[in-house]
């Protein structure tokens, strides 16, 4: 199994009650998979996360050790490695 | 602590001037007039508002820079009698359909800077002036003695009446104002809104101006801030305590609009939307700003000890739950009607521990992000009480948390490296985390004397001072100085984000964020990759966010909820569901047709011009527009050594330099050499994308193509070369 340590910020921390997660997630398994794992472990994250179509969000942010998913050549589909860092952020936008 | 009573107040207020005016509807936002007061002649005048004036400046800001062009020449000093306090709401401004809309920008020389500022804050200020009958204030010259403007929107009178009892400190004073004309009933209190600085004001140049409003729920008067750039010390030079604007008749249909269907379409979504995503997003409602901090000492981006590190551990302990857990929740938070958003929380029953007040139970509104960087982060404080005592006394002595925050820290930094000791301080220990010694600064800064008042004077200031007489290296305090054209910098650090550089360094009032935010969509959503597309979101988005205060709107509304639709967008940075929504206001408001490039058209000219009038008094050209290196890179051997890995990575991967072998020292010179070159291309692309020549003045060309090119206007471009 592939360990990764998953920190939720700011709102997403409030709701799920807690600011970090250790997951556990299959080889070549990938953001995407964590981050359906980590609402499996924290389902109060569901309703607020994913939309009519169990899809997420495009307001939850996920950083792969401090890289937005987004900006990975193969983004959500990036495999995660052993000890990989995923942080959950709210939209920031700045006043 | 006895204070003048109503009674009292009533009999010591006499009438200086009164002056009585026709009462009339706004019509499609407009007021379609402005009031001029000369306070040394007690003369008042009203200027009639023509289409030109629209069409050209809008509103708000746009008219506060056109009023004041018209009546400064290129010479005026910001104490001069001839300088202007402007202030003004906006065409949108005062509807209750959309949330966010009842800001008030103001526009004066400021004390600061010596250039043309700008400041916005919410509360009731900007629509009662409207429908009181004004677009705009301006206030010329000076009082011979202390004095309150009343402006009384229900009997179309306006007063100036000597105040020798009343108060200087805001949380007193609009306590006694709000009693003294809008009696003891909450609707009274609710058609009263002060606008006033606080004791600091009268002697250093960084203070701000409070503009309250009546809270019904908490039984309170409540404040916002248009804190920057010594809006409020101008105020009070011109013996100013308080400008108060009355008016009782507001609602939902006070605007006079063309078309409320459209406005309401508008407001339904946006509010829709708040309902369904904010608990979701970043529950603004609940936590405000302050749920940024976490988020930025993540990042690295939260400015720790004068801007020298960009998180610390000790951070958590002023994140937003903290807050949350103090908030007050009775009642709704928006400082104006209608705003679903409500992000205007505050603390009740602190008790102070220091200073004219302590021991007195009171109500701390906010504390922001901004304030939370400066006065904690920043300052090494994370103790939330000290917070608390911070934000209040800055905001009842009337000073800007950023800029007060951002010179002691300064100050800080220069008595750890030997600058300053305790002699030079009067026997303060300025040391990182020293709460006591911040608390006595800002009372010291209020009371005008002692260290204060020379930390006060802002980094600029502080820089000249310490070089001329205490033999400070220039250099060393030219790189650790966190200002731009005089203006402390507001709470982020830009050192990975080139974009963000440039957005605080050509931002023509001095960097301030409300400008240009750029520092995620470059450092983090790396959406501007090359030097082109950081010209042209520098070109887009300071222009865009200029829009706000041209219609007394609050910015916080188009980017802190995201639509569902953004998912789709082409540009998900600009929201443009939320600019559809502002096409929807403009026209609903005036009924005419309205694109999103209409609303850019607007904010161009303003922007354009404001950074032509800048150029006029001497200041907004290139030679302004260079920031401190510690905002572009790592200026000391410590900042480096902080992220080694990072710098060296970037030697080697991105400026092709092998660092073995090389002390820290080469390593910063060869990383600034590569990091200011950077920023000099920046401003040649900012420079050409925004139609302005190498100086960095709006081109002969650009000002006609804007229909700015008035013959004053054109000549000051000519003399710099446009």
């Amino acid at each position: 199994m592939v360990q990764v340590e998953a920190h939720l910020f700011a709102t997403f921390k409030a709701i799920a009650g807690k600011n970090k997660i250790i997951l556990e997630v299959l080889p070549g398994q990938t953001i995407e998979d964590a981050c359906f794992a980590l609402l499996t472990s924290l389902p109060m994250l569901r309703s607020h996360w994913l939309d009519m179509n169990g899809q997420l969000q495009q307001y939850v942010h996920v950083y792969l050790n401090q890289s937005d998913s987004a900006t990975l050549p193969n983004g959500m589909l990036t495999e995660l490695q052993d000890g990989d860092i995923l942080d959950f952020i709210p939209p920031v936008a700045g006043g | 602590m006895n204070l003048a009573t109503v009674t009292q107040l009533q009999q010591s207020h006499h009438v200086i001037k009164e002056f009585k005016y026709a009462l009339q509807p706004v019509v499609h936002g407009y007021a379609n007039r402005t009031l001029h007061i000369q306070l040394d002649t007690n003369n008042m005048t009203i200027k009639p508002v023509d289409q030109k004036m629209k069409d050209t400046f809008t509103g708000g800001k746009g008219f506060c820079l056109w009023l004041l062009w018209n009546a400064i020449s290129k010479d005026v000093k910001w104490n001069d009698n001839q300088n202007e306090l402007v202030i003004a709401g906006g065409p949108i401004g005062g509807i209750t359909a959309y949330p966010g809309s009842g800001k008030c920008t103001v526009v004066t020389l400021s004390p600061l800077t010596k250039s043309i500022i700008d400041s916005n804050g919410g509360g009731y200020f900007g629509p009662l002036l409207k429908f009181s009958g004004f677009d705009a204030l301006e206030i010329q010259g000076k009082a011979k003695e202390d004095v309150v403007i009343l402006i009384d929107g229900d009997t179309g009178t306006v007063k100036i009446e000597a105040a020798p009892l009343d108060e200087v400190n805001t949380h007193l004073l609009s306590k006694q104002l709000t009693d003294l004309y809008g009696g003891d009933t909450d609707k009274g209190r609710r058609a009263i809104s002060v606008l006033s600085a606080g004791q600091a004001a009268e002697h250093i140049p960084m203070c701000g101006l409070n503009i309250s409003y009546w809270d019904p729920r908490r039984q309170e008067i409540r404040i916002k801030q248009a804190a920057r750039g010594g809006v409020g010390t101008v105020l009070r030079d011109k013996h100013i305590k308080a400008i108060v604007v009355k008016y009782s008749e507001a609602g939902g249909d006070s605007n006079g609009v063309a078309n409320m269907d459209l406005i309401r379409a508008a407001g339904k979504r946006i509010n829709k939307e708040i309902a369904d995503f904010d608990a979701s997003q970043n529950d603004m409602r609940h936590y405000g700003t302050p749920y940024l901090i976490e988020i930025m000492n993540r990042f690295n981006i939260l400015p720790v000890q004068n801007f020298r590190f960009g998180s610390d551990p000790e951070a958590s302990k002023i994140n937003g739950e903290v807050w949350k857990s103090m908030f007050d929740f009775r009642g709704p938070d928006g400082c104006w009607y209608g705003c679903s958003l409500q992000c205007a929380h505050g603390v009740p029953h602190y008790h102070l521990q220091s200073g004219p007040y302590k021991g007195e139970a009171v109500f701390v509104d906010g504390p922001e992000y901004e304030s939370l960087g400066a006065l904690g982060s920043n300052l090494g404080i994370f103790d939330p009480p000290a917070m608390l005592e911070l934000c209040f006394y800055c905001d009842t002595y009337g000073i800007d948390t950023i800029s007060v925050g951002n010179s002691i820290a300064f100050a800080f930094e220069c008595y750890e490296k030997g600058i300053l000791d305790k002699q030079k301080t009067g026997g303060l220990e300025l040391t990182w985390g020293n709460a006591p010694v911040a608390f006595e600064l800002l009372h010291q800064m209020a009371r005008g004397e002692g260290f204060g008042v020379t930390v006060g004077q802002g980094v600029r200031a502080m820089k000249a001072l310490f070089i001329e007489k205490y033999g400070a290296d220039p250099q060393m305090l030219q790189d650790m100085g966190m200002e731009i054209k005089g203006l402390e910098i507001s709470e982020y650090i830009s050192r990975e984000s080139l974009a963000q550089q440039g957005g605080y360094s050509m931002a023509t009032k001095g960097p301030q964020h409300d400008e240009a935010w750029l520092i995620f969509m470059d450092m983090v959503h790396k959406q501007l990759p090359t030097f082109e597309a950081k010209a042209e979101a520098l070109h887009y988005f300071p222009i865009w966010r200029t829009w706000f205060s041209l219609h007394g709107l609050c910015k916080l509304i188009w980017n802190d909820i995201i639509p569902v639709s953004n998912k789709t967008a082409k540009e998900p940075a600009k929201i443009p569901e939320h600019v559809e929504n502002y096409c929807w206001l403009f026209e609903g408001l005036t009924g005419k047709k309205t694109s999103p490039e209409d609303l850019m058209w607007q904010s161009e000219k303003v922007y354009n011009f404001q950074r032509l009038f800048s150029a006029r008094m001497g200041y907004g050209t290139r030679q302004h527009d260079y920031p401190p290196y510690r905002l572009i890179g790592p200026a000391t051997v410590e900042e480096y050594e902080n992220l080694t890995e990072r710098y060296d990575t970037q030697l080697r991967e991105v400026i092709g330099i092998n660092p073995e072998g090389k002390s820290i020292q080469e390593k910063i010179f060869l990383t600034r050499q590569y990091r200011e070159a950077q920023y000099e291309k920046l401003m040649d692309a900012v420079y050409l994308r925004r139609g302005w020549n190498k100086d960095g003045v709006p081109t002969q060309e650009t000002l006609k193509r804007l229909g700015i090119d008035m013959p004053e206007a054109l000549a000051v471009s000519a003399a710099h070369g446009g």
